[in-house]
């Protein structure tokens, strides 16, 4: 009986694997050259179990989802694919290879972290698919676009800030308020141990010094699975450093939270990811209140223009689990789709290649802070519109290829980031408040310390 | 070195109680449960949504979080093991892959975020000019009692006295009149009851992620093999031994360093004694 059971069995799993090898080659009979009435294909790739993976995942169907209820790409649809890159380049490497051979796409949107973008670059170079990444701003990803251009590193393009842009922001921010305005000259380098971490950790250590006069006094650099800080925060405080200068893009709300339970007498200030999520509030437990980060706009704390509005409106109608607010590669994965599509419009398609990147190099793009898409200012109270997001690609001459030029200014100029705070309690009873502290011109709320922090570490020299 | 013997003391009893439910199922079931990980995350999940979730008190929160850890151990014993208790190695993989699944469902329901515990005590102390968390003191504490508790139990009660004579002579126990299920069921609901209240301590002093159970299952594991698999003492000694030198590593070594010292340990117990330090 048993042994019945066990052939029957091992016939059902036969005739499983047949199918499984036959059916995608069937699939692939059919597949060729796309018809002109079939959908365009968009792929996306991301953590799809975390808020950065999903926050870009949510925006890009509700750009397809316009695009096409507008009429679609050159009249043909979009159609949306998706794969799990998790958190590991293995698997990105996986997901990129399932997106370009199975699905076949016409184009990619990521919302991966650093290492795993890192690790499906090789395969960009082979496809040669147009890849937008809307989270990483590692710069080893644009030196392989700017390197290896030709190669096929034209095809990639990241609609925000890269690493080295962002440093500005941190050198304006020490400089502004953490040298001038609290008139400190020593820190401690506290970073995690990530290409992202390394890599702008790098880069305060050789600007911030030089660039604001703020010295140095040791580097901890952790492990991004340490679960048990104490014995980290025990060496940054036997520094005993005006302030701390933390980067950190993975697992935020274990040092954060760590610092709070602890009581660090030191401020803390730099990058924290996790800081810059409208769950950080409950991450915590509660215990946010304080935390700034450094981030590259658009991010919570901030006004809105109404096209981000719009976005806002609709990322809320349809999703209500977290994240409930989009990241910032949210904001970016949505107007990069439209900078890829209407690039494809003037280029007749995503092919040839060099046509439609020529195209997309052209992008030119002001969100205006009351008119949106247009200049508005009737609708400014001052009677003068503002430049609110400025989004254009540097072209392959530049040492930043493909990395977006986010001007804020409105002069286009160099990009600048943001440095947000959590207010100390919840003005509202459900939702915690977030204002901007730098820079200036985008300020709407004043600096605060939290409330361990002794006197003597308040005063301004 | 006073850090390292005030951490290392502290970490080791919190090592201790997570260890313990793990040596006490295979004490007296001569299996290995490596979903009891698993309790110890969902445990700590439980917590953080009775008390900041839904806002209920804190010993609320605890009762919730060994409510379901006991029943997930009651129901994984019911509903699986016992069927296969002649077969350890069923048991040892389908509990493995159990643990797994408690992640993913974890993954769902909290996705796959590091969310923190509040402090159940909160502030620092200073100790012999070391930072001390309240809130680890009040874990280790909590620990020792949970721990005593088991240790009063399995010497001074009835049940005890008949999981002693279990781990010791199954036949034996079971010709003297001992009915074998039943203190296997007593031992398992006590383990999953021990894993909610090491949840709760583990998921504050560290974070919440649903792989959480990794970490307590590696240790747990090397624990109970250097100590001796089944042996209460031996996974007493052996989590001060793991606690203490981890401690040490961390602070005069390398952070990144710290699960070595315990691996290495339990591979030259293997070696130089493979029963355990208090094995039999």
């Amino acid at each position: 009986m048993k042994k019945k059971g066990l052939q029957k069995l091992g016939v059902l799993i036969s005739v499983v694997l047949a199918l499984a090898i036959v059916l995608p080659l069937a699939g692939g009979c059919t597949a060729g050259a796309p018809a002109p009435e079939e959908p365009w294909k968009c792929g996306y790739i991301g953590a799809l179990a975390t808020d950065v993976g999903r926050s870009s995942q949510r925006t890009t169907q509700i750009a397809i989802d316009e695009i096409n209820a507008a009429g679609g790409l050159l009249g043909r649809q979009i159609e949306y694919v998706e794969a799990d890159s998790t958190e590991e380049p293995l698997e990105g490497v996986k997901a990129y290879e399932y997106l370009a051979e199975h699905h076949k796409v016409d184009f990619i949107v990521s919302g991966c972290i650093d290492d795993v973008s890192l690790g499906w670059m090789p395969r960009l170079l082979e496809y040669k698919i147009p890849t937008l990444d809307t989270w990483t701003s590692a710069i080893r990803c644009i030196e392989i676009v700017h390197d290896d251009y030709e190669a096929g590193g034209k095809a990639y393009f990241m609609p925000h800030m890269n690493d080295y842009d962002q440093g500005a922001e941190y050198v304006a921010f020490a400089n502004d308020l953490l040298a001038a305005e609290m008139g400190w000259d020593t820190m401690v380098l506290y970073y995690e141990d990530t290409a992202y971490g390394c890599g702008v950790a790098e880069w305060v250590r050789d600007e911030i010094g030089p660039g604001a006069g703020i010295e140095t006094l040791g580097e901890v650099c952790y492990d991004i699975g340490t679960f048990d800080f104490t014995p980290v925060y025990s060496k940054i405080v036997a520094y005993d450093p005006d302030f701390i200068f933390h980067i950190c893009s993975v697992n935020c709300v274990p040092p954060s939270a760590a610092y709070v339970e602890m009581e660090i007498p030191i401020p803390i200030f730099g990058v924290n990811v996790a800081a810059c999520s409208a769950e950080f509030w409950d991450d915590m437990g509660g215990m946010a209140g304080g935390f700034n980060a450094t981030m590259p706009p658009p991010t919570i704390g901030l006004e809105w223009d109404p096209v981000s509005q719009a976005l806002i409106d609709k990322y809320k109608a349809r999703w209500t689990d977290r994240p409930i607010f989009p990241h910032f590669n949210g904001f970016n994965a949505y107007q990069g789709i439209y900078h890829m599509v209407e690039a494809a419009e003037r280029a007749g398609g995503f092919e040839p290649l060099d046509k439609w990147v020529k195209e997309m190099e052209k992008t030119d793009q002001i969100l205006w802070r009351y008119g949106g898409h247009e200049r508005r200012d009737d609708l400014s109270p001052t009677g003068q519109d503002i430049k609110w997001q400025y989004y254009m690609y540097y072209g392959p001459d530049h040492d930043y290829t493909h990395s977006c030029v986010l001007d804020q200014t409105g002069e286009h100029g160099r990009p600048g980031g943001m440095v947000m705070q959590w207010k100390l309690e919840k003005q509202d009873p459900l939702e915690a408040t977030v204002g901007i502290i730098h820079p200036e011109r985008w300020r709407n709320t004043e600096f605060v310390f939290v409330p361990w922090i002794p006197e003597e570490k308040r005063i301004q020299k | 070195m006073e850090q390292i013997l005030i951490q290392g003391a502290l970490l080791s009893g919190l090592y201790a109680l997570i260890a313990m439910g793990f040596t006490m199922i295979f004490g007296v079931g001569r299996v290995l449960n490596l979903a009891h990980a698993g309790y110890v995350m969902v445990a700590g999940y439980s917590y953080f949504w009775a008390t900041y979730m839904m806002g209920l008190p804190i010993v609320a929160g605890f009762a919730i979080a060994i409510a379901v850890s006991t029943g997930l151990a009651v129901g994984t014993y019911l509903g699986w093991v016992r069927r296969f208790l002649n077969d350890p190695t069923i048991v040892f993989v389908s509990t493995f892959i159990f643990a797994l699944i408690l992640e993913h469902v974890m993954t769902l329901a909290f996705f796959r975020e590091n969310i923190n515990v509040p402090p159940i005590v909160v502030g620092m102390t200073q100790v012999m000019g070391c930072p001390v968390s309240n809130n680890l003191v009040a874990a280790v504490i909590a620990s020792w009692a949970c721990i005593g508790a088991v240790l009063f139990f399995v010497r001074k009660t009835h049940m005890g006295r008949a999981m002693r004579a279990l781990a010791m002579d199954r036949r034996g126990a079971i010709i003297s009149g001992i009915n074998p299920d039943m203190v296997n069921l007593t031992t398992w609901a006590i383990s999953g009851a021990l894993a909610g209240v090491a949840g709760v301590f583990w998921g504050s002093y560290t974070f919440l992620v649903p792989s959480l159970w990794v970490l307590p299952l590696i240790m747990s594991f090397a624990i109970v093999v250097i100590g001796g698999l089944g042996s209460i003492e031996g996974t007493l000694a052996a989590a001060h031994i793991v606690g203490f030198m981890e401690t040490a590593t961390v602070l005069a070594i390398n952070d990144k360093l710290r699960s070595v010292p315990g691996l290495v340990i339990m591979i030259i117990v293997l070696l130089a004694r493979p029963k355990g330090l208090f094995g039999r």
